[in-house]
Parts: structure tokens; sequence; C-alpha cells
């Protein structure tokens, strides 16, 4: 049974002639609901909704989550309203029509009770071969004294001409009795838009209010909330503003990069639209330039075109330098390992030269503007995050490159040969095809394993949270060189769980077996404290190398300035917030090369707590991220969320350790000639030391 | 300049002490304005009013809070693994928060929902230059309370130092609901050197909980030396082990370190 849907044709006609914002219903001096004079259509749930199911829906799916309630004190307007209850993985949508032409209009819905995903999508046929679009949800403001909030969406296009079929997808949570939704409404809200294909993020097809995101021009709006009216948006930015001045930091961060943040959030009290106040705020955030800070958002979500699977790491270009000089600023990019399939011809050892005509990690800093997915070091010199997320899978939030470049420039090479080519060559992104086929090569900087059969699989190099060790390739048995590959360092505070009982098992039959050890650490993504604590008792005696104060300890503070400060802070907080590193019985004469790559957080504790150690070497290209602190997360509306760090860690000499990463001790480059012929340069440099260095 | 900063910080605060007699009794977080007149050419209304409908700030408030989401607004999701700034314990792991909406609420748009036994924890920080603090936070029983002769005691409620775990202050309940069933628990709250946190050991009762502030109270300056020992804590029975359990998890599981999950290719239906 269909519930009234009322469309007021004549209205919409007059509104495609002379568009204008769209303005919600508003309510009587009763308190109730009135639709807009002007409403497209309006969902008043008088009788049961008419529940809509895409095609390839689950079976557990096609259900109705919703029941009708009458009540007519409680409804927002008739007698009526939905409760809906649906799981995370079956949404309730709920068809509306629109007219059968090129329009564009925005929803507006109320709810109560917990919270939702709220989105207003329209798909087209598949014959049309046009790409469905989405609209995300998101609070204006306004309440009612009875539980009722308004969330709307920003306008979006829809070629009604295609007999698409528009909905509201709504998917409740945060109450387990489901949450109550009432007064459905669309508008008419400006003019049909195009969003065709487009190349480049800076491509000028897209305007001023969409970006080139994968090859397809995105409007900003619909990935973000409504603007805030004027009666709360200086209170929405102030509310920022003071939670980044209160919680943020530590003392490289607050001093050097918040203020740049500040000062773009400030600008957004005067945004004119709803795409440059949200991404102003999440430029704000990425100004922050922290490793454990970002703003997530929907426009991440959307696909990409076209297919590279390939990884870059920062290395030595020392074949083609002739071609194409080292960059006085950043290092050489080159291809670290690729995938089976979709690769560009690319293969270890080629070099990525340019990005749009810049350098790579140039290029990819200048996405600061409008990447979600930015992510970069504390440590002003480490670059090794922009080069890992150039390629891998866009799953895992990465391949800039197909998501944003327009050309790439490179120099191949010739493994059989090892030469390469004496020219630059220039690859089209939008030329990139999608034939499929093999894994989705994941970036973990390792261009090779050494731990024989006990290695990742080198098809797909999905390390995760997975723990492999093994006797090191190449070694004798008399040598017992033994090695691990992890990335992951949630202990998770549990002795015995699989992180901390990996580690503890590898110290304990180290100390027991091994003459010397490699650990690679080399996409070192952190966790929790116990598990770097674990594995510096394989090397050195207990000591509180640092202290925490993390999350903020005194709201606003700058940390110390001076040693002195700095040892007064660590002797206040080492008892409860202590990173206590080695153990009594640690074993000082077994040789450890740490090798490293890019690593953040705890990853960044680790090596902080394994060097100096009597018998550890640390190997890798540069400094590790220094992100010595935790974070502090939050959650908004709309697919919206953000994570700031918060406090700064102190060592027992009293200096600030974020934005300072770990330096190796031996600085090795991974060298384009030893890729081409498949020597891992920064492994066989902690090799020959480890040998150097046997226990007896 | 940090005590400039300061000030104008709480130029908000002070500029409601016309209104209200103790500004950091009953501090305001979010505002509350009327909507616009309703839409023109809609029948005019009869009977009685059912529902008042205002506007209010998504972010919460108030900014200056000490509390990283004093006001419920940011920390309610599907998950609750994550480091929000209300994190609640349940059967001594960590749980998403439910949520209430709207005018249900004591401000902003949404709040915590609570049940018996439950658990929360707030992520906070000391106030700049020793100041003392004021500490507030409001609880309201879904359903009659326990104790009609109590009303207001519906939880334990306390500020302790993140790090250590140090009880400072237990809140006092009002003696009595205000007139929509809410009862405000609050204190005075010495100066710290290190971050202040809260925490809510929920009693016998579902509650609704909002509005929690950690605020400076400059007017008090530095906390004097103590004349003599503060009185012990008295909690509920079993609410020291509780309290204990549930910060060394939170210690424990602090996060250094990025996503926990696997990452798995993700589709994009709608």
């Amino acid at each position: 049974m269909r519930s009234p849907v009322f469309a007021f044709g004549l209205t919409l006609a007059c509104a495609l002639a002379a568009p204008r914002l769209a303005r919600a219903g508003e309510f009587d001096e009763r308190g109730v609901f009135l639709p807009a004079a002007d409403a497209v259509a309006f969902e008043t749930f008088e009788v049961s909704p008419v529940h809509y199911v895409p095609e390839g829906t689950s079976p557990e799916c096609t259900l109705e989550h919703y029941e009708l309630v009458t009540d007519k004190d409680d409804a927002l307007d008739g007698d009526s309203y939905l409760r809906v209850q649906t799981t995370q993985d079956c949404p309730e949508r709920l068809p509306l029509e629109v007219p059968a032409v090129k329009g564009s209009y925005a929803v507006t819905l109320w709810m109560r009770h917990g919270s939702a995903d709220a989105r207003l999508a329209v798909a087209y046929p598949p014959e049309s071969g046009v790409e469905g679009v989405v609209a995300r949800l998101a609070p204006t403001g306004r309440a009612t004294s009875d539980g009722w909030i308004e969330l709307a969406s920003n306008a979006i296009p829809v070629d009604g001409t295609l007999a698409p079929t528009l909905y509201v997808r709504f998917s409740d949570f945060g109450n387990e009795d489901g949450a109550d939704l009432d007064a459905i409404e669309i508008t008419a809200d400006g003019e049909y838009r195009e969003q065709p294909a487009c190349s480049g993020a800076a491509d000028p097809i897209c305007g001023d209010d969409a970006i080139c995101y994968g090859g397809q021009c995105r409007l900003g709006a619909l990935s973000v909330p409504p603007l805030p009216n004027d009666a709360i948006r200086d209170e929405m930015v102030d509310a920022m503003e003071m939670k980044l001045k209160i919680f943020f930091g530590g003392r490289k961060t607050r001093l050097s990069d918040l203020p740049v943040a500040l000062d773009t959030l400030d600008t957004i009290r005067s945004a004119p639209t709803a795409w440059q106040f949200w991404n102003g705020f999440a430029r704000a955030i990425r100004e922050l330039h922290d490793w454990h800070t970002h703003a997530d958002g929907p426009i991440g979500e959307s696909p990409v075109a076209g297919r590279l699977n390939v990884c870059f790491i920062e290395g030595d270009a020392d074949l083609t330098h002739g071609t194409a000089p080292a960059d006085a600023t950043y290092k050489d990019i080159l291809v670290s390992h690729v995938g089976a399939a979709d690769t560009a011809g690319l293969n270890a050892g080629d070099r990525l030269v340019a990005v749009d005509g810049k350098h790579p990690i140039a290029w990819a800093r200048e996405q600061i503007t409008t990447d979600w997915g930015y992510h970069v070091a504390c440590d002003d010199t480490s670059f090794a995050d922009f080069a890992e997320a150039l390629g891998g899978p866009v799953w895992m939030g990465r391949s800039t490159l197909l998501k944003y470049a327009k050309t790439l420039s490179v120099i191949r090479c010739d493994a059989a040969s090892a030469t390469c080519a004496g020219e630059i060559e220039t690859i089209d992104i939008a030329d990139l095809p999608s034939d499929g086929g093999g894994e989705d090569v994941v970036c973990d900087n390792r261009p090779t394993y050494h731990l024989g059969d006990q290695s990742p699989q080198a098809s797909n190099h999905y390390v995760f949270g997975s723990f492999f060790r093994g006797r090191v390739d190449g070694t004798s048995e008399a040598e017992q060189i033994h090695g691990m590959v992890f990335d992951t360092l949630y202990g998770g505070g549990d002795p015995n769980g699989p992180v901390n009982f990996a580690i503890r098992s590898a110290v304990t039959d180290w100390k027991a077996t091994a003459r010397g050890v490699i650990i690679d650490h080399r996409a070192g993504n952190g966790g929790t404290i116990d598990a770097p604590e674990y594995m510096t008792q394989l090397v050195r005696p207990p000591m509180t190398v640092a202290a925490m104060l993390a999350p903020i300890d005194v709201a606003s503070w700058d940390g110390p300035e001076s040693a002195a400060q700095g040892i007064a802070a660590f002797n206040r907080v080492k008892a409860s917030q202590g990173y206590n590193v080695g153990a009594v019985d640690h074993d000082p004469n077994l040789p450890v090369a740490l090798v490293l790559h890019r690593e953040g957080s705890a990853s960044d504790f680790l090596p902080q707590g394994m060097k100096g150690a009597p018998k550890v070497r640390l190997f890798g290209p540069g400094p590790s991220a220094g992100g010595f602190s935790t974070f502090i997360q939050f959650v908004y509306w709309g697919g919206i969320s953000f994570q700031f760090a918060s406090g700064d860690t102190l060592t027992n000499e009293g200096a600030p350790l974020i934005g300072h990463g770990v330096v190796p001790d031996e600085i090795v480059q991974q060298r384009q000639s030893d890729l081409l012929v498949g020597i891992d340069t920064i492994h066989e440099a902690a090799l020959a030391w480890v040998r150097s260095e046997l226990k007896p | 300049m940090k005590k400039l900063a300061l000030l104008l910080t709480l130029a908000p605060l002070a500029a409601c002490q016309d209104e209200i007699i103790d500004p950091f009794t009953t501090p305001t977080s979010t505002t509350t304005v009327p909507t616009s007149e309703p839409t023109g050419g809609a029948p005019p209304a009869s009977g009685p009013k059912v529902r008042d409908v205002y506007q209010r700030n998504p972010f919460g408030g108030p900014p200056e809070n000490l509390l990283a989401d004093g006001d419920f607004e940011l920390s309610i999701t599907r998950q609750g693994t994550g480091q929000y700034g209300w994190r609640r314990i349940h059967n001594g792991q960590l749980a998403p928060t439910a949520a209430e909406t709207g005018g249900i609420c004591k401000s902003g748009l949404r709040c915590g929902r609570v049940p018996s036994g439950d658990l929360l924890i707030a992520t906070g920080t000391t106030a700049p230059d020793e100041a003392e603090h004021f500490a507030s936070i409001w609880l309201k029983a879904l359903e009659g309370p326990p104790d009609e002769k109590a009303p207001c005691e519906l939880a334990d409620v306390l500020v302790y130092t993140c790090g250590a775990g140090v009880q400072l202050e237990k809140l006092d309940p009002s003696p009595l609901p205000d007139q929509d069933g809410w009862c405000q628990f609050q204190a005075d709250v010495e100066s710290s050197k290190v971050a202040i946190c809260m925490y809510v050991d929920v009693g016998e009762s579902d509650v609704l909980v909002d509005n929690a502030v950690l605020v400076p109270a400059p007017s008090k300056g530095q906390s004097p030396p103590s004349p003599s020992p503060k009185p012990p804590i008295v909690l509920r029975p079993g609410g020291a082990e509780r309290m204990a359990a549930a910060l060394d998890l939170i210690r424990r599981t602090r996060r250094f370190g990025g996503p926990v999950e696997t990452p798995a290719p993700f589709d994009r239906p709608d």
C-alpha cells in the first residue's frame, strides 16, 4: 500500500523556470509540521510506505525493517510516523517520486531516538549507462521539544527523463528500539548539473564546487552536510576551534602547524557554500600536519576509474639521474613492486619522475586542498607516507595517483640488461585500463621478502595484522640469523593476545636460538604501547625512556619550553604513563637490526625504544613519522568524522618528541640499480651488519 | 598571552552573569533559538500546542569545555571501540553509546542513553595556569527513580586524574530533579598539574546523560594548600573495583597508531 506522496507538478514547473534555494517546511503555532508550499514530494506516513529493494539485495535484507506507528500527538504531522529498525548491512529504502524532467532536489526528514546514516540516492536503470549519485543527510540544527531533529541533504541532480529510482536510504543505530522517521520532504533546489568525466584534480571542467576524483567530477556538496545557517555557524566554528586549541597536538605541531589550521578554520565562517565550509574544515584538519590527524568523508568512497596495480617507494634512482636529475628536496620515487595485471607496463626499478609535471611528493603535498585521504607525517622531513600512498588499492584509501593525477612521467628500465631508457615517457591516467586479473597489491615498502616459505605472499604483500617469522634467506644453519616481518603493534593490553604473544614468543625463541635477528617493520602502523615494550625486552636492560602525556595533559599547553620543564613533566607522569623498555634478562650479545621505512606512533616508539641499545642498529631511508601521541576521535553525521592527535611524549631528558621522527643509525636508500635486479638494498645492509656482529 | 586567551575564552560565560547568579553552576552548552515564522499559506492552527521548535548547535558546547565531547554530540557511533570523547563500558568491555535526540536531551541534538550498571568515561584535560575547575553533568532517570526519597541518586560521578586514576572529587547530585526530570551533579574541583577525566557509574536506573562540563573557574584562582586531608570519597559497593577495572581497560587499550582492522575491499551499493 503506497502512502500519499504529494507531487506539486505546477509548482515544480515554476521552480524549474526560476531556480531558487530550497526551503523546507515549517511548523505552525501549535508545533505541527507543514510542508513547504512548493515541495515536490512529501511523505507523511499516513499509510505504510513502499519498501524498495534494489536488484541483487541479499535475501535477509528484503524484509521490511519498519512499522507504522499511529499517534497523532507524537507524529510531526498527520496521525502517524514510521519506526525504523535496521541492521547495519540492511538499510531501509523508501522511494519518492520526482517529475520526469532534469532537475535538482534536496531532501529533509525528521528523525528521533538514536542516530542514523541517512542518504538520498538516485539509481538509474542499467541500460541508461548513467552512474547513480548519493547525497548524505546531516542535521540542520532544528529540533523539537519532543525529540525530533531535522536532517537535510544538499541538492542532488536527477535526470528524471531516464526513469530513475529516487529513494531515501535510512539505517538507524544508537538505540536498540530503532529510530522514528517522519515528514520526508523533497524540494527543488537549483538546476540540474552534469558530472562529466575529467582528468586531474585541477580540471576546471568540474567548477568551483566540485572536484575531479577518479576521473569523474564529483559535486562536493553531495558528500558534506548542509551549510550551517547563520544562527549556529559561528557557534559550530567556535566549537571546532576550541577543541583544537585545547586538545590538539604536542609542542612541534602546536607551535608550527596549529596556527595555520586555525587561520583556515576562521575563513569558513564566511564560506558561501556547504562544500567550501566543510572542505575548509577538513583542510584545516589536514593542515595540522599530523600522522594521527585526519577528517574523513564520503567523497573518498566514490568509485575510481582505471587501476594502477603498482607500489612506489622513496629511493635513489642511481641509473637515471642523467635523464632526470635528483630533486633538491625530495628523494627519487621508484617502483617497488607490482601486481600481476593493470600495471601500466611498469616494473620494479622503473622511476616515477613526475606527476602532472611536478615531483611526485611535491604533487602529493599539493593535494591538501581537496584530498580527504591526505596523510602526512608529523616530522617535516618524512615523506614516506606520501610515496606509499601514491599506489596501492583504492579500497585501502590509497592510490592518490588514480584519484587525482592527470599524467605520470616515468622512466622505464630493463631488468635483463640492467639499463634504463634515456627518455621520459608520459602516461595519461585516463588511458589506464582496468582489465582485472591478479590480486590488488599492497604497498608495504618491501620490494621483496627474505623468509623463504615463511614469507608473506609476494603476489599481494598482505601483511596487515599478521606476523611472519623464519630463518633469513641466504644464511647458513650455522649463522642462525632469524627474521620477522610485521606491521602491527596492536597488543591491546593483553599479554597473551595474538600480537603480544607473537612478539613475546619471538623474543623467547631468539634469545634461545638466534645469533642474529632482522626485524622488518617497514610499514609500521602503530598500535598500543605494550607491544613495542615487549620487543625491547630482547635488547636492553629496564628503564623508563619516555613518558606519554597523551591525551594532552594541560589544556592548550604548548609543551615544555626548557629541558628542566620537560624533565619535571616527565617525572610527574612517568609512574603511570611511562614508556618502560627492556628487561633484566635481555640478551646483550645478540645483534638485532631493525629495518624501517614508513612507521608512525607505536611504530615510532619501537625504534625509539630500540635505538641506543648495545647491539641494536636501525636501518632505513629517513626518520620515522614522529607521531608520538595518541588521538581523540569525533564522529559527526553524514559520514563525516575526524580525529586529531592529542598530547606529546617527553624523553627522560625532557625533550618533546612529537614531530621528531627516529633517525636510523644507518641511512640507506633503496637503489634503483638494485631494485632492477631484485636486490633489497636496505635488507642487504642490515644483513651485512648482523653477519659482522653474530653472537658467539 | 595565555591569560589573554583564557579571558577571551571565558568571555561568553562572563556575558551571562547578568542573568545567572553563578555562571559556573548552570552552564549553557548551546544556544537555543526559536526558528522562523511558520510557512505562509498553512491552515490556521487550532488545538493545544504539541511541541516547541528551536535551533541547536550540532557540535554541542560550551566551546571552552575541558571535556572533549561533554555534550555527547560527537561520540555516537555504531562501533564502540574508538577513542571518542565519551566511552561506554558494558560488562567490562567497550561498547557503543546509545543516544536520544533533540528536546529529549538537556542540550544540543544528542545525549547518551545508558543502561543501569554501565560505566562512562569522558576524555578531558586540566585547566591552564593551575586554575580550579567547576564540573557538572546532568542525568535523568528514564523510568521512575529507584529511590523516591533520593530521586537524584542515579549514579556515582567522579572526576579523576586521567593517567594515574586518582579520584579528585565526587560530584553531588541536586536534591530534586528540575521540572523536566533532570538532576544536576556538580562539584568544585581543585587545580591539577595533570589531565582530568570524568567517570560515571550508573546506578539502578537506566538514565539519560548530557551536558557534562569541566571548565576553569578563574575567579577562584590557584588552589591554596589544603588545610586538612579531604574526606575519602565513598562509592557504592563494588564501585572502586569497577572504576579500577575500567581505567585499566582504557589505559591498556590506548591507541598509538592507525586502524586495528584489516581493511577489506569496500562495495558502494548506494
